[in-house]
């Protein structure tokens, strides 16, 4: 049996004997509620334990950062470095979205436990760490 | 015609126009091109119409350099060759894979991609694809869920593929071939040595050998050689007779710059819309898309060319490197044992989650293709040990520079920052990226059975085997087809372009035959 012909048969074999799973294998975990230690997109895809690791070596590879005020006062700074009044959660999660897009698109990112992810959001699990 | 060269008298010579050496995708493309011409076309397979095992394990060599599939498993020594287990992704180059490079050494084609853009759709009949065409845009129109990712094309962009059946030339093309009246198929027709005029300005005739003791001449005005880049590397090395270089080897390249595509899990992509990849899905189309680096990224970052794809992740867990897996010297227990791997994964559970449709998986791995950059140490060299048939085997160092490692980081942290600008998922990096001060490549990296570069095309007989007709330089009537004259690999996998680039050769051969029968 050719390669692509042997993928194609397990493939077909497999769904046949396999029963239907949950929805969106590998997300099992539900995100916390807290914006400044709930970084949106990563906490789909990682659970709190984890969170909480890339957290604990951002504190790490930043020991500036490894303190609670630090964390918060860098996360509320608006995009540009600004102060920013403390918004609602809403208005809060949307600050840290702008913060997180712009922050890829300036390649203002880090890797941690082999996640690309952007400061912010290492920010956020760092707080996350220490809560 | 057939003629089983086994059953000529000892020491027959045989006599043409065209002498083809080899039957794979270039060699029996090439000899379509010219079945009813007035020409007579020796075609000379060193095998039969079915898997012989003498005759493949002449292909036995050793592995010197970054591990890599079995000499003797890798190709297919019978009438059709590889083309007897490809797997069909086509896909055309890139302009810039034709050009020079400033950060890639030893890059830059002699011709330019519209030089062959014209012999794709010919390429495309041959290997029974779909519509010659490659914008996603095109596909889209047909297929309302192919819908490429949000990301910026002048970074990553959607790069079609398309799957040939895979046409298998030896089955397809045979009866063709055998009840062409110009065209004479000698089977069990190994071509030991090629012997040049006394001034090695022309081959004169070549000989071949079989396994039942018969010897034979063949004269022709003409030869190409289509055994693969391999194949073709050793036997121009082992005509050392008048040349003691080898033939066409005044300046040591023949052989070098073995390239292949270097292929391995680079990361794993999460995403929150997975219905958004369906169009990247692979085998359920006859097309599917991969995303590659723009040309913008690879001249301003100085990577190389490269393409990623997406495998379900919990399917990418289980896959084990495909240098593992594929390990047996004889090509049919290479395929038993890596069929039987995936079996056993299958018992093992690892398709538990198959019967998701595609859209629902969150998690991918990320296959990526990277082309490799030209390394005159990456090469093909003859042993000291000789085959049944008296020729030196050959043995493949295949070695990676630093820029294939680059590449492979590049791409995956280019996905990741494209992803989370479009906040559509997030990135995890391969291990064996994390470290950006180590430079290799590491051993688990397998070739996509590629075979590509030993006899490069250039315009200079200092830089290259053959110039940018495929003619050895030096040598007035000696061709070369295949992904041996590629200067450099592309991303993608190279039989497509290898045939257009034979029918190329094919069209430049009738003109000069042409203009020297008229002469």
């Amino acid at each position: 049996m050719k390669r692509r012909d042997f993928i194609m048969t397990a493939t077909a074999a497999a769904l046949a004997v396999a029963t239907a799973q949950v929805a969106f294998y590998g997300c099992s975990h539900k995100p916390t509620t807290d914006p400044l230690t709930t970084p949106r997109m990563l906490s789909r895809f990682c659970d709190p334990a984890v969170l909480r690791e890339i957290g604990v070596n951002y504190r790490k590879r930043v020991p500036a950062e490894d303190e609670k005020q630090a964390l918060t006062r860098l996360l509320l700074m608006g995009s540009s470095g600004e102060n920013t009044k403390t918004p609602d959660k809403a208005g809060l999660e949307e600050l840290l979205e702008k913060k997180i897009r712009a922050e890829f698109t300036s390649d203002n990112t880090i890797i941690l436990d082999r996640w690309i992810i952007s400061v912010t959001e290492a920010r956020q699990c760092a707080l996350l760490s220490l809560t | 015609m057939h003629i089983d060269a086994r059953l000529l008298d000892d020491r027959s010579v045989i006599e043409g126009d065209i002498c083809i050496i080899g039957t794979g995708a270039a060699g029996l493309s090439m000899a379509l091109e010219w079945v009813d011409t007035p020409y007579k076309v020796i075609l000379l397979e060193g095998g039969g119409f079915e898997y012989d095992e003498k005759v493949q394990e002449l292909y036995n060599g050793k592995i010197l350099g970054h591990p890599y599939y079995p000499m003797k498993s890798s190709r297919l020594h019978y009438f059709g060759g590889s083309t007897g287990h490809w797997g069909g992704m086509c896909s055309t180059m890139d302009e810039i894979d034709f050009v020079k490079r400033d950060w890639v050494e030893n890059s830059g084609w002699p011709i330019r991609l519209e030089d062959i853009a014209a012999c794709y759709p010919r390429a495309h009949k041959n290997l029974d694809l779909g519509p010659y065409e490659y914008d996603v845009k095109y596909w889209q129109k047909q297929e309302q869920s192919f819908v490429p990712m949000p990301l910026e094309d002048e970074i990553l962009w959607t790069k079609m593929w398309q799957l040939s059946p895979p046409t298998r030339f030896g089955t397809k093309y045979k009866d063709a071939v055998v009840n062409a009246k110009n065209i004479h198929l000698y089977t069990y027709a190994n071509v030991v040595d090629i012997q040049a005029t006394e001034n090695i300005s022309a081959i004169k005739e070549v000989t071949v050998k079989n396994h039942a003791g018969k010897q034979h001449t063949v004269r022709a005005r003409y030869f190409v050689m289509a055994c693969c880049s391999i194949q073709n590397a050793r036997l121009l090395l082992a005509s050392n007779k008048q040349a003691p270089a080898g033939l066409g080897n005044g300046n040591d390249l023949v052989g070098r710059y073995f390239m292949e595509h270097i292929e391995i899990g680079t990361g794993e992509l999460w995403v929150n819309k997975p219905e958004s990849l369906v169009l990247y899905r692979r085998t359920v189309h006859k097309q599917q898309a991969e995303l590659a680096i723009s040309r913008q990224k690879q001249e301003e970052l100085k990577l190389l060319n490269a393409t990623v794809a997406f495998v379900p992740l919990d399917i990418a867990k289980v896959m084990e490197p495909s240098v593992k897996t594929w390990s047996e010297d004889d090509p049919r227990k290479a395929l038993d044992k890596w069929s039987k791997y995936y079996q056993n994964a299958y018992k093992k559970g690892a398709f538990r989650h198959v019967s998701l449709p595609f859209q629902k998986y969150q998690a991918f791995g990320l296959y990526t293709r990277s082309e490799q950059a030209p390394n005159p140490d990456s090469r093909v060299t003859l042993s000291k040990e000789i085959d049944a048939l008296g020729v030196p085997r050959a043995d493949l160092t295949w070695q990676m520079t630093p820029i294939d490692k680059k590449t492979l980081r590049a791409i995956t942290q280019l996905l990741g920052q494209q992803v989370g600008k479009a906040g559509i998922g997030r990135v995890k990096m391969a291990d064996f990226l994390l470290d950006e001060k180590d430079e290799t490549v590491p051993p688990e990296a397998s070739g996509g059975w590629h075979h590509i570069g030993t006899t490069r095309m250039s315009d200079t007989p200092k830089t290259g085997v053959v110039d940018k007709n495929c003619k050895v330089h030096g040598i007035e009537n000696l061709f070369i087809a295949g992904s041996a004259c590629f200067p450099t690999s592309g991303a993608i996998n190279p039989t497509l372009t290898l045939v257009a680039l034979t029918l190329r050769l094919s069209d430049h051969l009738k003109e000069q035959i042409k203009a020297n029968h008229q002469a």
